[in-house]
């Protein structure tokens, strides 16, 4: 696909979040106003006041849930906007792990991310980056074959930014280097990898996998 | 009554059911949908808040602000859009709103902000 290609995809995902979110705040007010008008009912009698009162916090709950999938993908499709940015490796942890979440969980395996207190300021390519994590992390899945959990642990303490990968449930056992290699989502992974100048290996002390950003901001 | 709060956004089902709850609390709440009605509203006086939204159709939230900030009026300007954190500091250091709010945004923190603004406008009479 080409860059304007992507840049257009980019710009009407945007758009479309965009016009989501106005959808959840008609919702969310509406439902409030519902919430409001119960509440001053209190004293009231009221056929299942406690079922409405029930569907309004259901309501308030789901508008959250959206709102805070609907600003992912938002953040997601801005990712194009520039091929290049200074972007922290925190919140690109944390938008991937949300993003993958669903999938992981689809099959069993429980996905999870631990983010050091400060930024780490990268100059990267975040929708590369983001894709690059995105399809190691599929390896791994497809690897497990079953149920397992992956923590990605953001760490900055060995010279260069990087990422620790753990790998812990009954399956985990199978995801290993040569394993990994049979999947067509680790071909893509390492290519990604090579462009964006991340270095990548397994660790011989408890099997997990590594890898180290060379392209600080 | 409390003070007067003019709701500027062109989605009319979200402005009038945050009128009514802001009604619900004791403010005078009125509807703008869209910016040359929000600046003709305040010619006509009685606003002292505005709580505008950013992405509308015609005259936009931003040029709203910039006009009413450049004609002197007293209004204290609460920006509750769906825009993403990027506009924020633009909106406060270079346009004077008083804060920005995100859409879908929780009611406490919209009276939190109409309290703040409350202040403002005491402290300035």
């Amino acid at each position: 696909m080409k860059a304007n290609e992507l840049a257009f995809f980019g710009k009407i995902a945007a758009g479309v979040t965009h016009e989501l979110k106005n959808v959840l705040a008609v919702i969310n007010e509406t439902n409030g106003l519902t919430a409001d008008l119960l509440a001053m009912l209190e004293e009231a009698p009221f056929p299942h006041r406690e079922k409405l009162q029930r569907s309004a916090k259901r309501i308030e709950e789901q508008v959250r849930r959206g709102v805070e999938i609907i600003s992912r993908f938002n953040r997601f499709a801005h990712s194009i906007d520039y091929p290049l940015a200074d972007v922290d490796l925190n919140s690109i942890v944390t938008q991937t792990v949300s993003l993958s979440h669903r999938f992981a969980a689809l099959l069993n395996v429980e996905l999870q991310g631990a983010v050091c207190d400060l930024p780490i300021m990268l100059f990267t390519s975040e929708f590369r980056v983001q894709m690059a994590l995105t399809k190691a992390i599929e390896a791994f899945i497809k690897c497990m074959g079953g149920a397992g959990s992956i923590l990605i642990k953001v760490q900055n303490d060995l010279g260069a930014p990087g990422l620790d990968f753990y790998f812990g449930g009954e399956c985990c056992e199978k995801v290993a280097k040569g394993a990994v290699e049979e999947f067509s989502e680790w071909g893509e992974f390492e290519e990604l990898a090579a462009i964006l100048d991340i270095s990548h290996g397994w660790r011989t002390s408890d099997g997990g996998f590594a890898l180290f950003f060379h392209k600080r901001a | 009554m409390g003070v007067e709060i003019l709701i500027v956004d062109d989605e009319v089902e979200f402005a009038e059911a945050f009128a009514e709850r802001l009604q619900l609390r004791g403010f005078a709440a009125r509807i703008a949908s869209g910016g040359e009605q929000a600046l003709q509203m305040l010619e006509e006086g009685g606003a002292k808040i505005m709580v505008l939204d950013l992405k509308m159709p015609g005259m936009d939230g931003l040029e709203v602000l910039r006009r009413v900030k450049k004609s002197g009026h007293e209004v204290e300007v609460i920006i509750l859009s769906g825009h993403g954190p990027e506009m924020d500091e633009y909106c406060v250091r270079n346009l004077g709103a008083l804060t920005c709010l995100r859409k879908p945004a929780d009611i406490a923190d919209i009276l939190e902000a109409v309290k703040r603004a409350e202040k403002r406008l005491t402290r300035r009479e």
